[in-house]
């Protein structure tokens, strides 16, 4: 376990140099946001899935909410704010308090956790 | 460990000991018959009967094997049955076939009674906070953390209708479903209770989050809800004169396609996708996806979501209805069908 937590932070260090460059190599903004290998576990262990389709997450078959495929390319989310990380993670950790009412529910999923999914989310392109 | 090898090994000698039973059975008196020459299949050619033999113990190997090597599987303890992995492809695949079939085959006997009048909804919606929700989550409310924890994942019910026909639904309500975490209501709901669920699941689709919060506020307080969520019947009417093939011309020429992916369309990517648009049981995240509610929206979004993305660009309700048939007319149709084919 050390050994793989120690491989992902040099991955997760790299990531954020190799942004910090500006290097013209296409990194996933995600990298530098969390762990988008837990963040996978965590679409599927919220049950993400049973409202929205999302590549490679078991049973992410959902019709409810919108597909989620490609979703780093999309440029707003939940209709009114710009794609961003931040953006990106408030939603997720407490879509209620910024859009009440709204069909998708809060469901208790902590700000690291919802860093992680976001990771996740932007390798989707 | 000890005791788990003995116990694969007691197995396996068990089921060596049944195929050696059975190969004696057939092949050693086969062996004495030879040499009397009225047995009938003495008459079988040496070749032939080497043939079948063969076939025969290799069949009986590989049965030997198939044990054996299941009871080694399944007291080795090598399968995993963590609840928080996901099924592998297959056996998903093989759990959801098995439950579509076998679902629709128990429940063909039963007879549906009439359904939806406003005291069966009622009892249905508070049966269903107290006993539904906690697994399955209502729109815009989150399943408990039981709920959240099962797998396979309780489904949303908000789109369960158009999977589940009214008698399939009473089957799994009243029946459950094994290997699922699906609870039997059977002999402990009555028979009117589970009606009544089926009756405000079926229901569900028609009610938008703010709905399901209104319905629980006004129940709460001892009323009767004042709506159950629109059927829309009047925007399905003008639907039907609408012409999809204009809609298809006005999607372009509105630029919609500039920040929706529409199917035989670009793909923008501001908004969201409207390929399953028929299937989309919310317009915005928070409107119930009828016709009349599409054509506001289409018309005037900034009226409904002050600050939203999507502009206001004057679309007349002819324009607005022509569009959403266009949009109405790709991906699955089971959702609109439930409001146009009303019983």
């Amino acid at each position: 376990m050390p050994v793989v937590s120690f491989e992902l932070s040099v991955a997760f260090a790299l990531s954020i140099t190799l942004a910090g460059c500006g290097s013209g190599r296409a990194q996933s903004p995600g990298a530098a946001i969390g762990n988008a290998k837990n963040g996978q576990r965590l679409l599927y262990a919220y049950g993400c899935g049973n409202c929205h389709v999302i590549p490679n997450i078991a049973e992410a078959r959902g019709t409810l909410g919108p597909p989620l495929a490609g979703f780093a390319s999309r440029y707003y989310m939940a209709g009114s704010l710009a794609n961003t990380p931040d953006n990106l993670v408030n939603w997720i950790v407490d879509p209620q308090k910024i859009e009440p009412g709204n069909a998708m529910p809060s469901l208790g999923v902590t700000r690291r956790q919802a860093a992680d999914m976001a990771a996740y989310l932007y390798s989707l392109r | 460990m000890a005791a788990r090898v003995s116990n694969v090994l007691k197995g396996i000698a068990l089921a060596g000991m049944v195929s050696y039973a059975v190969v004696r059975e057939m092949v050693l008196p086969q062996r004495g018959a030879d040499a009397l020459p009225a047995a009938p299949h003495a008459a079988m050619p040496g070749r032939l009967r080497l043939i079948v033999k063969t076939a025969a113990l290799t069949a009986l190997a590989g049965i030997v094997l198939a044990i054996g090597g299941g009871l080694l599987f399944i007291f080795s303890g090598v399968y995993e049955l963590a609840a928080a992995k996901p099924h592998s492809a297959p056996v998903e695949w093989v759990l959801q076939a098995l439950k579509t079939r076998s679902v629709r085959l128990h429940s063909a006997p039963i007879q549906v009674p009439k359904l939806g009048d406003g005291a069966q909804l009622k009892g249905g919606f508070m049966l269903y906070r107290k006993n539904c929700q906690p697994c399955h989550g209502a729109p815009g409310v989150p399943a408990e953390q039981m709920g959240l924890g099962i797998n396979p994942k309780p489904p949303e019910l908000v789109t369960a209708s158009t999977k589940w026909s009214e008698a399939e639904m009473y089957w799994i309500i009243s029946e459950g479903l094994k290997m699922s975490g699906m609870p039997a209501f059977s002999p402990r709901f009555s028979d009117g209770d589970r009606w009544a669920l089926v009756a405000f699941v079926r229901r569900l689709n028609r009610l938008s989050p703010a709905g399901y919060q209104s319905v629980a506020a006004e129940v709460d307080r001892g009323l009767e809800p004042a709506s159950w969520g629109s059927d829309d019947e009047e925007g399905f009417a003008r639907l039907k004169s609408a012409n999809p093939d204009a809609g298809r011309r006005l999607v372009g020429q509105y630029g919609c396609t500039a920040c929706h992916a529409i199917a035989g369309a670009d793909s923008g990517r501001a908004g969201p996708p409207l390929m399953d648009f028929a299937a989309r049981p919310y317009i915005a995240g928070s409107f119930v996806n009828t016709p009349t509610n599409a054509v506001k929206w289409v018309m005037d979004p900034q009226k409904y979501k002050p600050g939203t993305m999507m502009p206001s660009i004057g679309v007349t309700a002819s324009d607005a209805f022509d569009m959403i048939a266009f949009l109405y007319r790709s991906g699955d149709q089971r959702r609109l069908n439930l409001f146009r084919e009303r019983r």
